[in-house]
């Protein structure tokens, strides 16, 4: 692997997450009140004890040296103090992240297990008994939205009592693998056919290579390029699309942790669970320059 | 374009029109709490003759017969159609409040459809003038425009919705607050349709008849309105007819998760919201119509865009 690349995306990559950070800051700093106004206005607290606390978080300073100083704490490790756990927030964050790559890992695993196989029988049998139902199926999912179909999973759990509900694990892949599904089966399905019907293809038929040999030896290689792409993209956006399945599913993830830290403007813990999922979004696209930088001559010969 | 396409385009277009007219479609106010009719389930309807009846009870319990009429004049004026009280016609039944549910529905299709339909379109005239002026202009403003477009991708857009969302109260003013959740759907989308735009204009600038024009010392203001914008045209609808059913799962995702509009306002999100209720879901299957009429409304998106993509040149 060659170093320069490898630092050049990294430094892209650096600076995107310094922006990042500018932004979210800014932005949830701009928003009027903090976690403190709640103590503020219970009758059971002093309110010198409420500005006790403000100093104690630094919440009486100005934006600038504010940031300044969590970008130093941060690029520390320390991510600072959640008010509503009043624990540190890398102690709350690691446990749900597990939690959300534990999600999102099975699920990626059992979407492209599934897709891969499907979408290549369904483009060499066009028509055929697979392609059919299963084409017809990736349509229909595909025009649901993700809310969708959490729910018709949750319904589908609460109907048949087949799967426990609320909290399970298995029930949150299945939801994601049908939210993802579609896109990987298509993007398959559509690659291969394109390249089964190319001159090439026509040139091995004619001598006499077995279909099969076509299929696995030359057309799949041909068609893998845009398919890493795609999977360093679902890679990347599978931390963001868990959001809303881990929402409904009641799955103890990242999503619900910063669905609940903004409700009670938790300001530690959403910064850190935002520049979280943009690492993840960073990563996963970093890991699909490096699998096609592998896989394609072409991209390799552009880089050096 | 396929049958299917226009099949959706015209069903499409009836809903918006349909949702404008809220409050003549929809028989009661989404508001309006029925008290004797919580956990109602759709009005039983009957084709009797050449009459439609609705059952239901009367005040004494007893099973009777309401015609149901086309225009009847309430108290609030005429609506499309109801039932002589003291009968009710509830398409999609109620919930645990007693509000009607297809009342709600209508409503909730006014406030996620046109929100939906205004913030792509913002997103898509902000994206298109930024996209002009950095490809049209290029040098270190394209640079800077195209580098701020790639941290609003890199950013998780359901986080980022989410974080600014953060930016107002809770409970502000229901008007105040869709005007600040449209620009705020419309400003965190601008990144794409940008990118995209800047592309059509990078090669459309350099076509034989933008240079010549040039050569005969056209303005800039002209290049741009005769020549490059034009161009961008088929990439933007494409554009459009993916964004927008995008723009209407945001706008109903934030109610779903208690950042909308509020509990007062109807949204297709918050009617969700109560199918998130276990105890809902096993027991009161008419609440999920609403996701059902959600779900074909996103088929039919989804059909339009398809025909759209197929019948357009490729760009």
């Amino acid at each position: 692997m060659p170093l320069p690349f490898l630092l050049g995306r990294l430094w892209h990559g650096a600076l995107l997450l310094f922006g990042v950070s500018i932004l979210s800051f800014a932005m949830f700093e701009l928003a009027p009140g903090d976690y403190l106004d709640e103590m503020r206005v219970n009758p059971q607290i002093p309110p010198e004890t409420a500005e006790a606390f403000r100093k104690q978080y630094g919440l009486d300073r100005a934006l600038v040296p504010r940031y300044v100083h969590w970008l130093g704490s941060t690029l520390r490790g320390d991510l600072g103090l959640s008010f509503a756990y009043n624990m540190p927030v890398s102690r709350i964050l690691w446990r749900r992240v597990g939690n959300t790559l534990l999600l999102a890992g099975f699920s990626l695993a059992l979407t492209w297990l599934l897709a891969v196989p499907l979408g290549v029988w369904s483009a060499a049998r066009e028509r055929g008994w697979i392609d059919r139902p299963v084409s017809a199926f990736a349509s229909l999912l595909a025009s649901l939205p993700d809310l969708l179909v959490a729910l018709a999973c949750l319904l589908f759990a609460v109907r048949t009592g087949f799967i426990e509900v609320s909290g399970s694990l298995p029930l949150a892949i299945a939801a994601m693998t049908m939210v993802s599904f579609p896109a990987v089966f298509r993007h398959v399905r559509t690659s291969l056919h394109e390249i089964l019907r190319s001159p090439f293809i026509g040139h091995l038929r004619a001598h006499g290579i077995p279909a099969r040999r076509i299929l696995f030896g030359h057309a799949l290689p041909a068609a893998a390029n845009p398919l890493i792409g795609l999977f360093g993209l679902s890679l990347a956006s599978m931390t963001s699309s868990t959001l809303i399945v881990e929402v409904v599913l009641n799955w103890p993830g990242l999503g619900p942790l910063l669905l609940e830290a903004i409700l009670g403007r938790d300001v530690h813990v959403v910064l850190a669970a935002v520049m979280l999922s943009a690492i993840l979004l960073l990563v996963g696209n970093l890991v699909a320059d490096l699998l096609l930088y592998a896989a394609d001559p072409r991209i390799r010969r552009e880089a050096a | 374009m396929r049958i299917a396409a226009r099949a959706s385009l015209i069903a499409l277009l009836v809903l918006h029109v349909l949702a404008a007219m809220a409050g003549f479609v929809a028989p009661y106010d989404p508001t309006r709490q029925h008290r004797q009719h919580q956990w109602a389930p759709p009005t039983p309807l009957r084709i009797e003759g050449l009459r439609l009846v609705a059952y239901g009870r009367d005040d004494g319990g007893a099973l009777t017969r309401y015609p149901v009429k086309l225009f009847p004049r309430g108290h609030d004026g005429r609506r499309l159609f109801g039932a002589g009280e003291p009968g009710k016609v509830f398409l999609m039944g109620t919930d645990g409040l007693g509000r009607d549910q297809f009342s709600r529905w209508i409503y909730g299709a006014r406030t996620s459809l046109f929100s939906g339909l205004a913030a792509a379109l913002l997103s898509a005239i902000l994206g298109a003038g930024l996209g002009l002026a950095a490809g049209f202009y290029g040098g270190r403003a394209d640079r800077l425009t195209m580098r701020a477009a790639e941290l609003f991708l890199a950013l998780p857009w359901m986080y980022l919705l989410l974080a600014m969302r953060a930016f107002f109260p809770l409970n502000a003013d229901p008007r105040t607050l869709f005007l600040a959740l449209l620009a705020l759907l419309g400003a965190i989308g601008w990144a794409r349709p940008a990118r995209l735009v800047r592309g059509i204009v990078l090669s459309a600038k350099e076509r034989e008849f933008v240079l010549a024009a040039r050569g005969f010392g056209a303005p800039d203001s002209y290049l741009i309105w005769h020549h490059i914008a034009p161009a961008t045209i088929p990439t933007l609808a494409t554009y459009l007819s993916l964004a927008i059913p995008q723009y209407v799962l945001a706008e109903a995702s934030l109610s779903f998760l208690g950042l909308g509009l509020g509990g007062s306002v109807p949204s297709w999100g918050s009617l969700l919201a109560s199918l998130s209720q276990i105890e809902v879901l096993e027991s009161y299957w008419w609440m999920t119509l609403p996701a059902a009429g959600f779900a074909l409304v996103f088929g039919c998106y989804n059909e339009l865009a398809r025909g759209l993509r197929i019948g357009m040149p490729a760009p």
